[in-house]
Protein backbone atom coordinates (compact mmCIF):
# COMPACT_ATOMS: atom_id res chain seq x y z
CA UNK A 1 0.00 0.00 0.00
CA UNK A 2 2.22 2.62 1.21
CA UNK A 3 4.67 1.80 -2.19
CA UNK A 4 1.59 2.57 -4.32
CA UNK A 5 1.21 6.04 -1.84
CA UNK A 6 5.26 6.62 -2.46
CA UNK A 7 4.49 5.97 -6.32
CA UNK A 8 1.42 8.50 -6.40
CA UNK A 9 3.05 11.16 -4.57
CA UNK A 10 5.88 10.96 -6.87
CA UNK A 11 5.82 14.31 -8.66
CA UNK A 12 6.99 12.96 -12.52
CA UNK A 13 4.45 9.70 -12.33
CA UNK A 14 1.65 11.97 -11.03
CA UNK A 15 2.22 14.75 -13.75
CA UNK A 16 1.89 11.48 -16.53
CA UNK A 17 -0.99 10.23 -14.45
CA UNK A 18 -3.05 13.22 -14.11
CA UNK A 19 -2.61 13.82 -17.86
CA UNK A 20 -5.09 10.49 -18.73
CA UNK A 21 -7.02 11.21 -15.42
CA UNK A 22 -8.18 14.71 -16.60
CA UNK A 23 -9.51 13.41 -20.04
CA UNK A 24 -10.92 9.71 -18.07
CA UNK A 25 -12.46 12.23 -15.67
CA UNK A 26 -13.92 15.11 -17.86
CA UNK A 27 -15.72 13.20 -21.02
CA UNK A 28 -17.79 10.72 -18.41
CA UNK A 29 -18.57 14.04 -16.38
CA UNK A 30 -19.78 16.20 -19.35
CA UNK A 31 -21.76 13.03 -20.22
CA UNK A 32 -23.43 12.97 -16.94
CA UNK A 33 -24.13 16.74 -17.03
CA UNK A 34 -25.95 16.22 -19.96
CA UNK A 35 -28.10 13.41 -18.46
CA UNK A 36 -28.89 14.45 -15.20
CA UNK A 37 -29.66 18.29 -16.95
CA UNK A 38 -32.26 16.53 -19.19
CA UNK A 39 -33.31 14.56 -16.39
CA UNK A 40 -33.87 17.73 -14.26
CA UNK A 41 -35.26 20.06 -16.34
CA UNK A 42 -37.62 17.90 -18.94
CA UNK A 43 -38.51 14.14 -16.78
CA UNK A 44 -38.51 15.58 -13.01
CA UNK A 45 -42.13 16.34 -12.62
CA UNK A 46 -42.69 19.88 -11.14
CA UNK A 47 -42.35 19.97 -7.13
CA UNK A 48 -45.95 20.32 -5.91
CA UNK A 49 -45.20 23.82 -3.75
CA UNK A 50 -42.12 25.71 -5.82
CA UNK A 51 -43.39 24.00 -9.00
CA UNK A 52 -40.91 24.13 -11.90
CA UNK A 53 -38.77 26.87 -9.64
CA UNK A 54 -37.66 23.82 -7.66
CA UNK A 55 -35.43 22.64 -10.68
CA UNK A 56 -32.70 25.02 -9.80
CA UNK A 57 -32.08 23.05 -6.98
CA UNK A 58 -30.28 20.37 -9.51
CA UNK A 59 -27.29 23.03 -10.41
CA UNK A 60 -27.77 24.77 -6.95
CA UNK A 61 -27.24 21.75 -4.49
CA UNK A 62 -24.31 20.45 -6.50
CA UNK A 63 -22.63 23.98 -6.41
CA UNK A 64 -23.05 24.12 -2.92
CA UNK A 65 -21.95 20.39 -2.23
CA UNK A 66 -18.58 21.12 -4.71
CA UNK A 67 -17.73 24.52 -2.78
CA UNK A 68 -17.66 22.30 0.85
CA UNK A 69 -16.17 19.28 -0.38
CA UNK A 70 -12.96 21.34 -2.02
CA UNK A 71 -12.36 23.04 0.45
CA UNK A 72 -12.15 19.84 2.99
CA UNK A 73 -9.59 19.03 0.21
CA UNK A 74 -7.60 21.97 0.06
CA UNK A 75 -7.95 21.74 4.00
CA UNK A 76 -6.79 17.95 3.87
CA UNK A 77 -4.09 18.54 1.06
CA UNK A 78 -3.16 21.78 3.15
CA UNK A 79 -2.48 19.38 6.60
CA UNK A 80 -0.74 16.46 4.56
CA UNK A 81 1.89 19.02 3.16
CA UNK A 82 2.46 20.79 6.20
CA UNK A 83 2.67 17.56 8.20
CA UNK A 84 4.43 15.07 5.86
CA UNK A 85 6.65 17.62 3.62
CA UNK A 86 5.04 16.21 0.67
CA UNK A 87 4.79 18.85 -2.29
CA UNK A 88 2.70 17.27 -4.28
CA UNK A 89 -0.13 17.91 -1.36
CA UNK A 90 0.77 21.65 -1.72
CA UNK A 91 -0.02 21.53 -5.36
CA UNK A 92 -3.05 20.08 -4.83
CA UNK A 93 -3.99 22.67 -2.08
CA UNK A 94 -2.98 25.77 -4.35
CA UNK A 95 -4.73 23.99 -7.12
CA UNK A 96 -8.33 23.75 -5.36
CA UNK A 97 -8.69 26.90 -4.46
CA UNK A 98 -9.75 28.93 -7.67
CA UNK A 99 -12.42 25.81 -8.61
CA UNK A 100 -13.45 25.65 -5.07
CA UNK A 101 -14.43 29.32 -5.16
CA UNK A 102 -16.12 29.63 -8.55
CA UNK A 103 -18.34 26.81 -7.37
CA UNK A 104 -19.15 28.96 -4.52
CA UNK A 105 -20.13 31.54 -6.71
CA UNK A 106 -22.24 29.63 -8.32
CA UNK A 107 -23.87 28.19 -5.25
CA UNK A 108 -24.40 31.99 -4.28
CA UNK A 109 -25.66 33.04 -7.25
CA UNK A 110 -27.76 30.31 -8.00
CA UNK A 111 -29.20 30.44 -4.22
CA UNK A 112 -29.98 34.01 -5.17
CA UNK A 113 -31.91 33.34 -8.18
CA UNK A 114 -33.62 30.64 -6.47
CA UNK A 115 -34.67 32.73 -3.35
CA UNK A 116 -36.19 35.32 -5.40
CA UNK A 117 -39.31 33.66 -6.97
CA UNK A 118 -39.24 31.64 -3.46
CA UNK A 119 -38.64 33.77 -0.55
CA UNK A 120 -39.26 37.66 -2.28
CA UNK A 121 -35.72 38.38 -1.95
CA UNK A 122 -32.16 37.68 -3.27
CA UNK A 123 -30.41 37.97 -0.63
CA UNK A 124 -31.07 37.76 3.12
CA UNK A 125 -28.51 37.28 6.16
CA UNK A 126 -29.57 34.06 7.03
CA UNK A 127 -27.25 31.92 8.57
CA UNK A 128 -26.76 29.50 5.40
CA UNK A 129 -25.98 32.31 3.09
CA UNK A 130 -23.68 34.66 5.38
CA UNK A 131 -21.73 31.40 6.05
CA UNK A 132 -21.56 30.29 2.56
CA UNK A 133 -20.24 34.17 1.37
CA UNK A 134 -17.66 33.63 4.38
CA UNK A 135 -15.97 30.19 2.24
CA UNK A 136 -16.26 32.59 -0.75
CA UNK A 137 -13.93 34.79 1.04
CA UNK A 138 -11.73 32.41 2.73
CA UNK A 139 -11.26 30.82 -0.57
CA UNK A 140 -10.24 34.55 -1.46
CA UNK A 141 -7.85 35.24 1.00
CA UNK A 142 -6.19 31.97 0.28
CA UNK A 143 -5.76 32.77 -3.06
CA UNK A 144 -4.56 36.05 -2.17
CA UNK A 145 -2.14 35.10 1.17
CA UNK A 146 -0.86 32.68 -1.54
CA UNK A 147 -0.07 35.56 -3.83
CA UNK A 148 1.48 37.59 -0.92
CA UNK A 149 4.87 35.33 -0.72
CA UNK A 150 7.61 35.05 -3.03
CA UNK A 151 8.80 31.95 -1.81
CA UNK A 152 6.49 29.00 -2.29
CA UNK A 153 7.34 27.25 0.53
CA UNK A 154 6.37 29.85 2.94
CA UNK A 155 3.16 30.70 0.92
CA UNK A 156 2.25 26.16 1.22
CA UNK A 157 2.91 27.14 4.68
CA UNK A 158 0.73 30.18 5.29
CA UNK A 159 -2.07 29.78 3.32
CA UNK A 160 -2.43 25.76 4.41
CA UNK A 161 -3.08 27.22 7.99
CA UNK A 162 -5.73 29.51 6.59
CA UNK A 163 -7.41 26.30 4.70
CA UNK A 164 -6.67 24.17 7.84
CA UNK A 165 -8.26 27.54 10.40
CA UNK A 166 -11.56 28.13 7.76
CA UNK A 167 -12.81 24.64 7.63
CA UNK A 168 -14.49 25.13 10.64
CA UNK A 169 -16.90 26.89 8.48
CA UNK A 170 -17.92 23.94 6.51
CA UNK A 171 -19.78 21.99 9.60
CA UNK A 172 -21.29 25.51 10.56
CA UNK A 173 -22.69 25.85 7.12
CA UNK A 174 -23.89 22.86 6.60
CA UNK A 175 -25.37 22.24 9.90
CA UNK A 176 -26.76 25.67 10.29
CA UNK A 177 -30.06 25.02 8.70
CA UNK A 178 -30.34 22.51 11.96
CA UNK A 179 -29.07 24.75 14.68
CA UNK A 180 -30.09 28.08 14.18
CA UNK A 181 -33.82 29.26 12.78
CA UNK A 182 -33.55 30.11 8.92
CA UNK A 183 -35.19 30.77 5.85
CA UNK A 184 -33.07 28.34 3.71
CA UNK A 185 -34.58 24.99 3.37
CA UNK A 186 -33.71 22.08 5.74
CA UNK A 187 -30.89 19.47 4.42
CA UNK A 188 -32.13 17.81 0.85
CA UNK A 189 -30.13 14.64 1.56
CA UNK A 190 -28.64 13.16 4.68
CA UNK A 191 -26.46 10.53 5.50
CA UNK A 192 -28.56 9.30 8.07
CA UNK A 193 -32.12 9.54 7.04
CA UNK A 194 -34.30 8.68 3.70
CA UNK A 195 -34.04 12.08 1.14
CA UNK A 196 -36.86 14.17 1.52
CA UNK A 197 -36.93 14.18 -2.13
CA UNK A 198 -39.29 11.50 -4.51
CA UNK A 199 -37.20 8.95 -6.68
CA UNK A 200 -38.00 10.50 -10.07
CA UNK A 201 -36.70 13.76 -8.62
CA UNK A 202 -33.91 12.42 -6.94
CA UNK A 203 -31.74 10.54 -9.85
CA UNK A 204 -30.93 13.84 -11.69
CA UNK A 205 -29.90 15.21 -8.59
CA UNK A 206 -27.57 12.00 -7.84
CA UNK A 207 -26.41 12.54 -11.56
CA UNK A 208 -25.42 15.78 -11.40
CA UNK A 209 -23.61 15.36 -8.09
CA UNK A 210 -21.66 12.51 -9.54
CA UNK A 211 -20.72 14.95 -12.65
CA UNK A 212 -19.68 17.35 -10.61
CA UNK A 213 -17.27 15.89 -8.70
CA UNK A 214 -16.24 13.82 -11.75
CA UNK A 215 -15.81 17.48 -12.85
CA UNK A 216 -13.81 18.77 -10.06
CA UNK A 217 -10.84 16.05 -10.21
CA UNK A 218 -11.06 16.39 -13.99
CA UNK A 219 -9.88 19.69 -13.24
CA UNK A 220 -7.86 19.18 -10.36
CA UNK A 221 -5.81 16.75 -12.17
CA UNK A 222 -5.09 19.39 -15.31
CA UNK A 223 -4.26 22.13 -12.85
CA UNK A 224 -2.00 20.06 -10.75
CA UNK A 225 -0.11 19.28 -13.91
CA UNK A 226 1.05 23.22 -13.95
CA UNK A 227 1.96 23.28 -10.70
CA UNK A 228 3.89 20.27 -10.86
CA UNK A 229 5.95 21.12 -13.77
CA UNK A 230 6.14 24.76 -12.18
CA UNK A 231 7.49 23.37 -8.95
CA UNK A 232 9.42 20.99 -10.44
CA UNK A 233 11.04 23.18 -12.99
CA UNK A 234 14.56 22.23 -12.06
CA UNK A 235 13.95 18.33 -11.85
CA UNK A 236 15.59 16.69 -15.17
CA UNK A 237 12.54 15.29 -15.81
CA UNK A 238 10.77 18.20 -16.16
CA UNK A 239 13.12 20.07 -18.34
CA UNK A 240 13.00 16.69 -20.62
CA UNK A 241 8.66 17.42 -20.43
CA UNK A 242 9.14 20.60 -21.64
CA UNK A 243 11.97 20.01 -24.30
CA UNK A 244 9.66 17.17 -25.84
CA UNK A 245 12.12 14.40 -24.81
CA UNK A 246 10.07 12.43 -22.38
CA UNK A 247 7.25 10.21 -23.43
CA UNK A 248 4.94 12.41 -20.70
CA UNK A 249 5.22 15.17 -23.31
CA UNK A 250 2.52 13.53 -25.29
CA UNK A 251 0.07 14.25 -22.83
CA UNK B 1 -44.96 23.77 -25.89
CA UNK B 2 -45.08 26.93 -25.49
CA UNK B 3 -46.51 26.29 -22.31
CA UNK B 4 -43.42 23.85 -21.36
CA UNK B 5 -40.69 26.04 -22.01
CA UNK B 6 -42.44 28.87 -20.00
CA UNK B 7 -41.86 26.31 -16.86
CA UNK B 8 -45.05 27.58 -14.96
CA UNK B 9 -43.59 31.48 -15.42
CA UNK B 10 -39.98 30.79 -14.03
CA UNK B 11 -37.89 30.30 -17.23
CA UNK B 12 -35.86 33.49 -16.62
CA UNK B 13 -34.81 32.39 -13.01
CA UNK B 14 -33.94 28.93 -14.37
CA UNK B 15 -31.87 30.10 -17.77
CA UNK B 16 -30.19 32.79 -15.24
CA UNK B 17 -29.31 29.61 -12.53
CA UNK B 18 -28.32 27.26 -15.49
CA UNK B 19 -26.36 30.06 -17.46
CA UNK B 20 -23.86 31.12 -14.44
CA UNK B 21 -23.55 27.59 -13.79
CA UNK B 22 -22.70 26.36 -17.25
CA UNK B 23 -20.65 29.65 -17.19
CA UNK B 24 -18.57 28.33 -14.38
CA UNK B 25 -18.13 24.82 -15.50
CA UNK B 26 -16.87 26.06 -19.43
CA UNK B 27 -14.89 28.68 -17.21
CA UNK B 28 -13.10 26.28 -15.28
CA UNK B 29 -12.28 23.70 -18.57
CA UNK B 30 -10.97 27.12 -20.30
CA UNK B 31 -8.83 28.54 -17.25
CA UNK B 32 -7.15 25.43 -16.59
CA UNK B 33 -6.24 24.57 -20.34
CA UNK B 34 -5.40 28.12 -20.50
CA UNK B 35 -3.27 28.10 -17.18
CA UNK B 36 -1.57 25.13 -18.31
CA UNK B 37 -0.07 26.00 -21.70
CA UNK B 38 0.68 29.06 -20.68
CA UNK B 39 2.72 27.43 -17.83
CA UNK B 40 4.46 25.44 -20.43
CA UNK B 41 5.20 28.44 -22.86
CA UNK B 42 7.14 30.13 -20.02
CA UNK B 43 8.78 27.26 -18.51
CA UNK B 44 9.96 26.25 -22.04
CA UNK B 45 11.22 30.52 -22.87
CA UNK B 46 13.01 29.79 -19.79
CA UNK B 47 14.61 26.68 -20.47
CA UNK B 48 15.89 28.51 -23.74
CA UNK B 49 17.07 31.69 -22.22
CA UNK B 50 19.43 29.42 -20.02
CA UNK B 51 19.92 27.12 -22.62
CA UNK B 52 21.39 30.28 -24.84
CA UNK B 53 22.97 31.84 -22.28
CA UNK B 54 24.95 28.21 -21.20
CA UNK B 55 25.31 27.41 -24.76
CA UNK B 56 24.24 23.33 -23.80
CA UNK B 57 20.54 22.32 -24.07
CA UNK B 58 19.54 24.13 -20.75
CA UNK B 59 19.74 21.64 -18.23
CA UNK B 60 20.54 22.88 -14.37
CA UNK B 61 22.97 21.04 -12.74
CA UNK B 62 23.16 19.69 -9.26
CA UNK B 63 19.23 20.53 -8.83
CA UNK B 64 17.84 17.86 -10.89
CA UNK B 65 15.62 14.79 -9.17
CA UNK B 66 15.06 11.74 -11.14
CA UNK B 67 11.94 11.23 -10.18
CA UNK B 68 12.48 8.58 -7.66
CA UNK B 69 11.61 10.63 -4.89
CA UNK B 70 8.44 11.35 -2.82
CA UNK B 71 8.70 15.28 -3.66
CA UNK B 72 9.23 15.95 -0.26
CA UNK B 73 10.49 19.56 0.84
CA UNK B 74 14.09 20.31 0.87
Amino acid sequence: MWTWFYRLASPPHFYFLAGKLSSWLLIPAIILVVIGTWGGLVLAPPDYQQGDAFRIIYVHVPSAYLSMMVYVTMALAGAIGLIWRIKLAHAVAASCAPIGASFTFAALVTGAVWGKPMWGTYWEWDPRLTSELILLFLYFGYMGLRGAFEDINQADRASAILAIAGVVNVPIIHFSVIWWASLHQGPTLSKLEVPSISGDMLWPLLTMILAFTLFFLGILAMRVRGEVLEREFQARWAQDVLRGASPMSAN
Amino acid sequence: MDKSLAMGGYAGYLMAAYGVTAVVVVGNIIAARRRFRRTQQRLRDQLGRRAGRAGGPGRVDGQSSDGATIGRES
